[in-house]
């Protein structure tokens, strides 16, 4: 394995997030470039400043610390697992993102290095976002004397938790590949990952309440999640940060050695056949949909959640149906072809509804029968409502992420901006609704106008995107100032037919 | 030397389809062997088990000597793709410089290069604004720029102007005549009776003839009567 090839990778796929990705959708305008910035680092200021009037009152209480370095060992180790399952889920479906790769002299490991590296740095943002507020107010109150704590509690246990289920997943990754079970290895991958985070999650507030204990019985009883916390309990900071960083690179070595190669995907879409029927119902946005494994993927996911939830009912089951959103995100980028097809201009809208529809027939088939399942479960059909809406909700905003940020070549990195830009918006909705305190009626009113939003700014995405590819705003940068269409002949010697860039001669 | 030896490949598809049935493919130092079949027959899924894009099945593969998955075979070996798959978001100057890093050599400027192939002051546009053509041009810079013992050419030369093919034309034959190898995959019989050494024609997944070029024309009168008698043929 040659490093420095795959660091030359990763600084293309480094290139390709600043010059395609950062400069995609509403990003491709500086001022909202800037403005997106502005929200998201007001947002995090908020979140920092939340967490420094929360702490503050712990100021006077040392030993209050230990309790919440401890508890946010085990947020960490939490949000560890949902970032692992976030980005593996959005790399599995990269496989057009490798192909920019295959005429490059490298090897099929460095290819794989250069990718595990940013599946890390991307796991790494949503770990940041999910406790960096309190990491970050922790050190404005406490200064750099909690910043050794912090290591133990927080950065030492995201390493060592994010390079031990990587490490755990490319085991089982070989291990399908040597029984044979290739095709099942992507489903199965994510099932195994949501079944590592649902089980860590049930055991969460078994663990806060331990830490809690400890507390108010005043004993050095640790969580595990605090494993490197309590080493320097026994053997003092530095022994202990040495021998965690230690395992962190062990175990980041193995990774790498384990990745399994990459190779072309034989298959992104399921060969369903279709029968008269289906073939009379179903337009080709719908069968890209239906047989997309970009959808099934999802799919397979929400089906896991609708049975776990269903077990232990910590929200809806039916909620899971909002995770089928996930394959909304792709559909635009896919099914380009079918609008070059066409070759000129199409209604946006009815791009849009064709996009609507093709979600809506996925939706169906899953929401009638865990719906009845549901119903039969919970003995009542009045609580499915929200959730059937709320995941409808999630779809339009899927397209909105996948049409404003299209996942060209598959990559994930559009989609990671896309949706963390949705986050940033509709936190930003959920706030104000929830500060101001907004009757429903009004509360259903800004959603119902959020989401309207969405679709407007869906469809003049698809506006943008078409007339980008037909190269129209080239076309009309070199029309004659004046005005005028592009149809004008003007003085152009009577000829309307005649190409606008001769206009220069 | 032998630069490139697969030795009885054998490649499926997971639903079961044989694409590869016991094919042989050989390319020596200073030999242009020109890679032939009908749509399906098996020659990009051949060049991609050469280049570890598809999971190696069973046979043997060499690139130099070299194992064909490891680092020493990747840098002996250069692979121009039937789709161009250039990072668009670079411009050819970056990219071509880029190539050269990963293969550890300062490369000549491209400039000469690019004016020569019709390209002149494309170099610092981004790849996004190539044409087609334009972009199997910068990927066939990259082989005479880079000149390694093997280059795989799958297709490229479709799709590019007539003056860029005769000047690529005279340019692979140099390459040959520096001692390098050549695996042109192409449908261009005349182009192959002009520059190929040898023929290797897969049809079905399977070698229907692997002989000098010379041979093969003095028999049948032309390539594509060659592959035009056998695709007729009861035995197919």
């Amino acid at each position: 394995m040659r490093w420095s090839r795959a660091l030359t990778l990763a600084h293309l796929l480094l290139r390709y997030f600043g010059r395609r990705v950062m400069r995609t959708g509403v990003l491709a305008s500086r001022p909202l470039r800037v403005a997106a910035l502005a929200l998201a680092t007001g947002l995090g200021a908020a979140a920092v400043a939340a967490a420094v009037a929360f702490l503050d009152p712990l100021r006077s209480e040392p030993g209050a610390w230990g309790l919440l370095l401890d508890a946010m060992s085990i947020s960490t180790v939490q949000w560890c697992l949902v970032a692992v399952l976030l980005t593996k889920t959005l790399f599995l479906n990269a496989e057009g993102m490798l192909a920019m790769t295959f005429a490059l002299p490298v090897t099929n490991r460095e290819r794989a290095a250069a990718f595990v590296l940013y599946e890390g740095a991307m796991a790494g943002i949503v770990v940041a976002v999910g406790i960096g507020a309190l990491a970050v107010a922790s050190l404005v109150i406490r200064g750099p004397s909690i910043l050794v704590p912090l290591a133990e509690s927080v950065v030492l246990p995201a390493l060592l938790t994010y390079v031990a289920v990587g490490l755990g997943y490319q085991l089982l990754t070989r291990l399908l590949s040597a029984s044979g079970l290739r095709r099942a290895q992507p489903p199965t991958l994510l099932l195994v990952l949501f079944a590592l985070a649902a089980a860590f999650a049930a055991t969460v507030p078994g663990l806060t309440a331990s830490v809690s204990t400890a507390y108010l019985a005043g004993t050095d009883d640790r969580p595990w999640t605090a494993a490197v916390a309590s080493l320097s309990d026994r053997w003092g900071p530095v022994p202990s940060l040495a021998a965690a960083t230690a395992a962190v690179a062990l175990l980041a070595w193995a990774t790498v050695l384990l990745t399994p190669n990459r190779h072309l995907a034989q298959s992104r879409y399921l060969p369903w056949r279709a029968g008269p029927l289906t073939r009379r119902l179903l337009t080709p946005y719908d069968w890209c949909a239906v047989r997309s494994l970009q959808t099934w993927l999802p799919a397979v996911l929400a089906v896991a959640v609708f049975i776990a939830l269903s077990l232990r009912p910590l929200a809806h089951p039916l909620w899971a149906l909002s995770l089928l959103s996930m394959g909304a995100l792709y559909q635009f980028a896919a099914t380009e072809p079918l609008r070059l097809l066409r070759g000129g201009r199409q209604s946006p809208w009815g791009v849009y509804g064709r996009l609507v529809r093709a979600q809506l027939v996925v939706w169906t088939a899953f929401a009638v029968p865990l719906t009845i399942a549901a119903v039969v479960i919970e003995g009542s059909a009045a609580a499915v409502v929200l959730p059937l809406l709320g995941s409808l909700a999630s779809t339009v905003l899927a397209l909105a992420v996948g049409i404003v940020f299209p996942a060209v070549d598959d990559n994930p990195f559009s989609l990671f901006i896309g949706m963390s830009l949705a986050v940033v918006i509709v936190t930003t909705v959920g706030l104000a609704v929830g500060l101001l305190n907004l009757p429903p009626r009004v509360s259903t009113t800004v959603v119902a106008a959020t989401l309207a939003l969405a679709v407007v700014y869906s469809v003049v995405g698809i506006t943008t995107f078409e007339s980008r590819r037909r190269h129209e705003e080239v076309a009309r940068r070199h029309q004659r100032p004046g005005g005028g269409s592009p149809a004008d002949p003007r003085d152009r010697s009577g000829d309307p037919a005649g190409p606008h860039v001769l206009d220069r001669r | 030397m032998t630069m490139l030896d697969a030795r009885s490949v054998h490649y499926s598809y997971e639903h079961g389809v044989q694409v590869l049935d016991d094919v042989d493919l050989r390319a020596d130092s200073g030999e242009v062997v020109g890679l032939i079949g009908p749509n399906g027959s098996g020659k990009s899924t051949l060049i991609q088990v050469v280049f570890d894009l598809l999971a190696h099945q069973s046979g043997t593969l060499t690139i130099g000597g070299h194992p064909h998955t490891g680092a020493a075979a990747k840098h002996a070996s250069l692979y121009l793709p039937s789709d161009d798959y250039l990072p668009q978001f670079l411009t050819g100057r970056e990219y071509l410089e880029m190539v050269g890093h990963l293969y550890g050599i300062d490369l000549p400027d491209p400039t000469e290069l690019f004016t020569r192939f019709g390209m002149q002051g494309r170099l610092d546009d981004l790849v996004e604004d190539y044409s087609h053509g334009m972009r199997k041009k910068t990927q066939l810079i990259s082989a005479l720029t880079t000149r390694r013992p093997l280059t795989v050419i799958d297709e490229t030369l479709n799709g590019i102007d007539v003056g860029s093919l005769r000047l690529c034309e005279n340019e692979i034959g140099r390459l040959r005549d520096e001692g390098g190898a050549v695996v042109l995959c192409t449908h261009d019989f005349a182009l192959l009776e002009r520059l190929a050494d040898r023929i290797v024609f897969l049809d079905l997944g399977r070698v229907v003839v692997d002989a000098p070029v010379r041979a093969l024309v003095d028999r049948h009168g032309s390539l594509a009567t060659l592959v035009f008698d056998h695709l007729d043929s009861a035995a197919r």
